[in-house]
């Protein structure tokens, strides 16, 4: 069977065709109309910018993405996220499944961001620990099966993508603030070992919840960056310890769960999870930590918002015949995939 | 100075304008910040709008948790910069408000984005009150009677 994706949660227009056959995943197209240079302009976000994009694209991304093929199945994100960008996804899937007569089926984004592990690893073995990390979600979450998810934690303040943006803001560099923050990093000399020179917290670290916070880390970066009189020749240093106060907390926590919970994997989702840096330190982390507990990682096209990750989910919710009407399906803007 | 989260805390300074009378407080750090908020919220009533400016880190967030905190929510108060807007219920009615609207401008370009996510809905609500963060950013939104309150980061 192939399965139609539709994902415009936020700053993506994204569809893509999956192909099912005898449980492997073939991702046919997946098409991805970037709108980042648009807002790179504003160093953020703009909805309405974001909205009227969607509106304008998303037909071409839809009819790239299928070809002469008629799907079997359409899945499209309907919550969490901007209300008007999901509109146009949800409002297009609607449309389809009507005029196809072909089943719909509404996702989750963040359940989405966990399912992209499953498009390169088809045996997974629960229980699995997973740590979404992106622009607007910083989670530690338990699954115990398909579709059955216990909130560990999540953040109290500022997603781990949002203190990335903010500091690389901050501190001068482009938009989006995780890649611009890695590159200048890079730069740095002294090999991350800033101890007694310049230093940030690692906020929470040491609770024993599973709880974020990254509100003080931004404001830290703030104060250290004006302590040094804005020197820039600082910024690499700032930016890298920046990044590996993230990258610590983020690990402390994830290794804390997955050994509580006796977890068999560790999965990771999330835009943020595309920073090389952050999964090459879990990876040597759990290996060393949990060595019988495997690890899972999507490539990291597969981590920032796309349409593949939302048809897989949609396979094992096929799979239970979870289905939802064209006539009544609505977007749920502040949707919890806990719910 | 205070320590959290193995942090200093410079001092704050609120300047709160409300209409023609200007306060200005000096803040030492989040008790300070808690005490200011049970003082204030005393003010409020339903469709009040409280416009929150300041640098990033100033503590305009930090504020509304706090304040929500006052007015009896119990659910986490996470940044609104990539949903932009969240509402709350307040589980007991104050002063006539039935709910939190927070509000975070800080990626609109101007008011007219405001609408592109039904935000007008709410702000002004006769049962809601509105924190909006980065105010300046939809400034020809707000209505006359908001309370504006301008945050800065005292040097040590």
């Amino acid at each position: 069977m192939r399965i139609l994706g539709i994902e415009t949660s936020c700053d993506e227009t994204a569809a893509a065709l999956l192909c099912v056959q005898r449980g492997v995943f073939t991702v046919e197209k997946n098409i991805v109309s970037s709108q980042i240079d648009i807002h790179r302009m504003y160093g953020g976000v703009v909805p309405e910018i974001a909205a009227r994009n969607h509106i304008t694209t998303i037909i071409s991304v839809i009819q790239e993405a299928i070809g002469t093929h008629i799907p079997d199945a359409i899945a499209v994100t309907a919550g969490p996220g901007l209300i008007t960008s999901l509109l146009v996804g949800v409002e297009a899937g609607r449309t389809l499944s009507y005029l196809w007569k072909k089943p719909l089926i509404a996702v989750n984004h963040i359940e989405g961001h966990i399912y992209a592990n499953w498009l390169e690893s088809r045996r997974i073995i629960f229980s699995a620990i997973v740590l979404i990390v992106s622009g607007g979600h910083t989670e530690l979450v338990l699954m115990k099966n398909h579709g059955v998810y216990q909130l560990l934690g999540k953040t109290r303040d500022d997603a781990a993508g949002e203190a990335f943006d903010k500091a690389a803001k901050m501190l001068g560099l482009e938009y989006p603030g995780g890649p611009a923050i890695a590159r200048v990093a890079a730069q740095c000399t002294h090999n991350g070992r800033h101890e007694g020179i310049l230093q940030l917290p690692r906020p929470m670290i040491d609770t024993s919840d599973f709880e974020f916070s990254f509100s003080g880390l931004k404001t830290a970066v703030l104060y250290l960056f004006r302590d040094m009189k804005k020197n820039p020749t600082h910024i690499p240093c700032i930016a890298a310890e920046f990044q590996q106060a993230v990258c610590d907390v983020l690990i402390t926590k994830t290794i804390r769960a997955a050994k509580k919970y006796h977890a068999r994997t560790v999965l990771l989702g999330g835009g943020v999870a595309a920073s090389a840096h952050l999964r090459a330190q879990l990876e040597y982390a759990l290996q060393r930590e949990t060595p019988r507990s495997e690890f899972h990682c999507p490539h990291s096209a597969l981590c920032t918002d796309n349409a593949a990750m939302i048809a897989v989910a949609v396979y094992f919710h096929a799979k239970k015949k979870q289905f939802a009407r064209w006539d009544t399906l609505d977007v749920r803007a502040q949707w919890e995939v806990y719910e | 100075m205070c320590v959290r989260n193995g942090r200093y805390m410079n001092k704050r300074k609120l300047v709160v304008r409300y209409g023609k009378k200007i306060t200005t407080y000096t803040i030492a750090d989040l008790k300070g910040l808690a005490r200011f908020a049970h003082i204030f919220k005393k003010e409020l009533k339903g469709g009040t709008v409280l416009a929150l400016s300041g640098e990033l880190g100033a503590g305009k967030t930090a504020f509304v948790k706090i304040l929500a905190k006052e007015l009896g929510i119990k659910k986490t108060i996470a940044s609104p910069t990539f949903v932009l807007m969240n509402i709350y219920a307040l589980p007991k009615n104050y002063h006539g408000i039935a709910r939190l609207c927070h509000i975070d401008a800080y990626r609109l370009k101007s008011e007219k984005d405001l609408s592109a996510f039904g935000a007008e809905e709410y702000i002004g609500d006769s049962t809601i009150i509105t924190a909006i963060e980065w105010p300046e950013h939809v400034q020809g939104f707000l209505p006359q009677d908001a309370i504006h309150i301008q945050f800065s980061i005292l040097q040590k």
